[in-house]
């Protein structure tokens, strides 16, 4: 079973077509880079892997899309406890303006069924695994605000993993970066690969070619090619890949 | 050239309406402050009976004299009946065709009862009596008493803090309607309320900002008196929890426009973020929103304050208008500004009272500053996370 499975899967909005039937599948434990230009499609395709895009007026959406074999858009699945299971860190860091603590428990709490004992605990964890604890460990209390946009994100992507997803969705999630927080995420990234399944959105084609084990290039809505990160990058078989990869357009 | 005159004009009508503001301040201090510093005794002099060993009272003295709740005897006095002659009641005495001598007849007679007390111009008093001293001491009675008659007569009970008492409860009643209502209206209209709607509904809610305020009261006056009157099988309608929920209602545009403003201006990522966690759109709106919009949600309160302390017509039409200290919002009151509006038009101008209402404007001018100081003070600075 793969852990994301397209079958055709076109968007509309309104009268817009955003992405023309797009079929991929993803292994378990793989990362999979999505690049292409600017309004390609690629950002609404993460964003349907946790039905973000359900809140866009004139949203709609033909062909299946499944998650660990369950189609995600069948009317039985609640969204709410779908994004527990998949998720997503944003294009720039988004703390919610409360302590480092109580942004990481954020979506503990939601759950209501932990104590306080556990959610510490979980709430160290996904520190530990951002890469975050030991910068922050005596600060906790501190708002989040206060920290330099690296560890922000870091912090965003602790908070993701504290709800304990088995899917990762990252849109962009260096583009406000600095290089050396950049290269902090990438690290952070090539480890969480071991016990996650990531997709991620990224304008850099060498961050995707360092990171990812897949690659999908989107253009105008179509998916152009899909395959192996190693033979993507050497031997595109698409002209339009190869001009967008050697920068000629995009 | 033309431009250097435009910003001419508008240096020009913005230094215009800086000094004006300022000319209003001054203005203002001018007239309220020497209420602290005279006394309501101009021009007039306080006299007894030459036997009566009674020779200086306070004003509160006097004034339990007259009101019959005191009597000499509690002051080392003569054991008699009091006989109080001031301008207010010399018609008792004197038919008002009575020529000057005559007054000074009869006065000079009634000078002979032991237990008379003058208050009357130094010009009318008969000669055999001797002159009382009557101490006021303006910050205790404009601070402490507890009465408010500034025109009862031979002296005025000018403590302002019933007033204040009335201002408090119909400002409390108020932001207890108005918070809740205009967090929830804020709320549903940017949550719940589908767009089609938005613009007529936005229309209505600023229609009922700019309604005038004496429409709201004769309203008030019409539909919500009789209305508090049944339910609290009370004799009276007007009180302070009338004026309060029409007040709070009629703030209600001004507070839900500001928390709207705010719940619309968090940053689209941080809600989806939110949802991103697995929250519902209700634990987005508890958690997330509205700790993220309490800044602006106290400065809403604190301005919604300071509109309902200052709202007068409303209030005057269905406080009831009874200065009296009560301590229940269902009693009659008579807020700071009802005040201002009633006497003032009364009290002539330079005297004793008209520098206590306008002691009542500057005291009613420092609260709706502090409370607008406040607001600003606090205003949202963490508005910019997650830019």
């Amino acid at each position: 079973m793969y852990k994301v499975e397209a079958r055709k899967v076109s968007v509309w909005y309104g009268s817009y077509k955003a992405l023309d039937e797009v079929s991929l599948c993803l292994e378990r434990n793989q990362v999979l880079a999505l690049i292409g230009p600017s309004g390609c499609g690629k950002s609404t395709f993460l964003r349907l892997l946790n039905r973000m895009n359900d809140y866009i007026e004139g949203f709609r959406m033909e062909g299946q899309l499944l998650i660990d074999g369950e189609d995600i858009y069948s009317p039985e699945v609640d969204p709410v406890y779908l994004r527990r299971r998949v998720g997503m860190v944003f294009q720039k860091p988004t703390p919610f303006p409360f302590s480092i603590y109580e942004n990481v428990a954020y979506g503990l709490r939601l759950q209501n069924r932990l104590k306080e004992s556990q959610i510490r605990e979980r709430v160290e964890q996904a520190l530990r695994q951002a890469a975050l604890w030991d910068e922050i460990k005596d600060n906790l209390k501190k708002s989040a605000l206060a920290l330099s946009g690296g560890q922000q994100q870091r912090l965003c992507i602790a908070r993701t993993l504290a709800v304990r997803p088995s899917l990762l969705l990252m849109d962009e999630p260096t583009s406000a970066l600095d290089p050396i927080s950049t290269a902090k995420i990438e690290e952070l990234i090539h480890e969480l690969r071991q016990t996650y399944t990531i997709v991620i959105v990224t304008h850099n084609m060498q961050q995707a070619a360092r990171i990812s084990d897949m690659t999908a290039f989107f253009y105008m809505g179509r998916l152009i090619e899909y395959g192996r990160t190693k033979d993507f990058f050497t031997n595109p078989q698409h002209p339009e890949t190869l001009r967008y990869i050697t920068g000629r357009f995009g | 050239m033309r431009g250097r005159w435009g910003q001419r004009f508008l240096q020009a009508a913005a230094l215009t309406t800086f000094l004006v503001l300022g000319g209003l301040t001054i203005f203002l201090f001018r007239e309220g402050l020497p209420a602290l510093s005279k006394t309501p005794f101009e021009g007039i002099v306080f006299a007894v009976h030459p036997d009566n060993p009674v020779s200086t009272l306070t004003a509160a003295q006097v004034r339990a004299l007259v009101r019959q709740e005191k009597r000499w005897q509690d002051f080392n006095g003569p054991d008699t009946v009091l006989i109080p002659i001031y301008l207010a009641n010399i018609e008792r005495y004197v038919p008002p065709t009575a020529s000057i001598q005559e007054i000074r007849l009869i006065l000079d007679s009634l000078a002979e009862f032991p237990g008379i007390l003058f208050a009357l111009p130094p010009a009318l008093l008969p000669s055999s009596v001797k002159q009382l001293r009557v101490e006021w001491e303006g910050w205790k009675e404009i601070f402490f008493s507890t009465q408010w008659s500034p025109t009862y007569e031979p002296v005025p009970a000018v403590g302002f803090l019933p007033l204040l008492v009335g201002s408090l409860w119909v400002s409390i009643i108020g932001l207890a309607v108005v918070v809740p209502l205009g967090l929830a209206m804020a709320i549903y209209v940017v949550e719940f309320l589908p767009k089609s709607f938005y613009y007529p509904i936005k229309i209505l809610w600023e229609l009922l900002a700019g309604l005038p305020s004496v429409v709201v009261g004769f309203w008030g006056l019409v539909v919500v008196v009789p209305w508090i009157q049944k339910v609290f099988r009370l004799t009276a309608g007007e009180t302070a929890l009338t004026a309060g929920i029409l007040l709070g209602w009629m703030t209600l545009p001004l507070m839900a426009s500001l928390v709207e403003e705010a719940l619309r201006a968090i940053p689209r990522l941080l809600e989806e973020s939110s949802y991103g966690l697995g929250a519902t759109q209700w634990q987005t709106i508890w958690r997330l929103k509205l700790p993220y919009v309490f800044p602006s949600i106290a400065t809403a309160t604190l301005l919604s304050a300071g509109r309902i302390l200052g709202e007068t017509m409303v209030v005057l039409m269905v406080s009831g208008n009874s200065p009296l200290l009560h301590f229940s919002p269902l009693q009659p009151v008579r807020t700071l500004p009802a005040t201002l509006a009633a006497e003032l038009g009364e009290a002539p101008v330079g005297s004793y009272h008209y520098h206590v209402l306008f002691l009542l404007g500057v005291i009613l001018f420092i609260l709706t500053l502090g409370l607008n100081l406040s607001a600003y003070l606090i205003h949202p600075k963490d508005a910019q996370a997650a830019r």
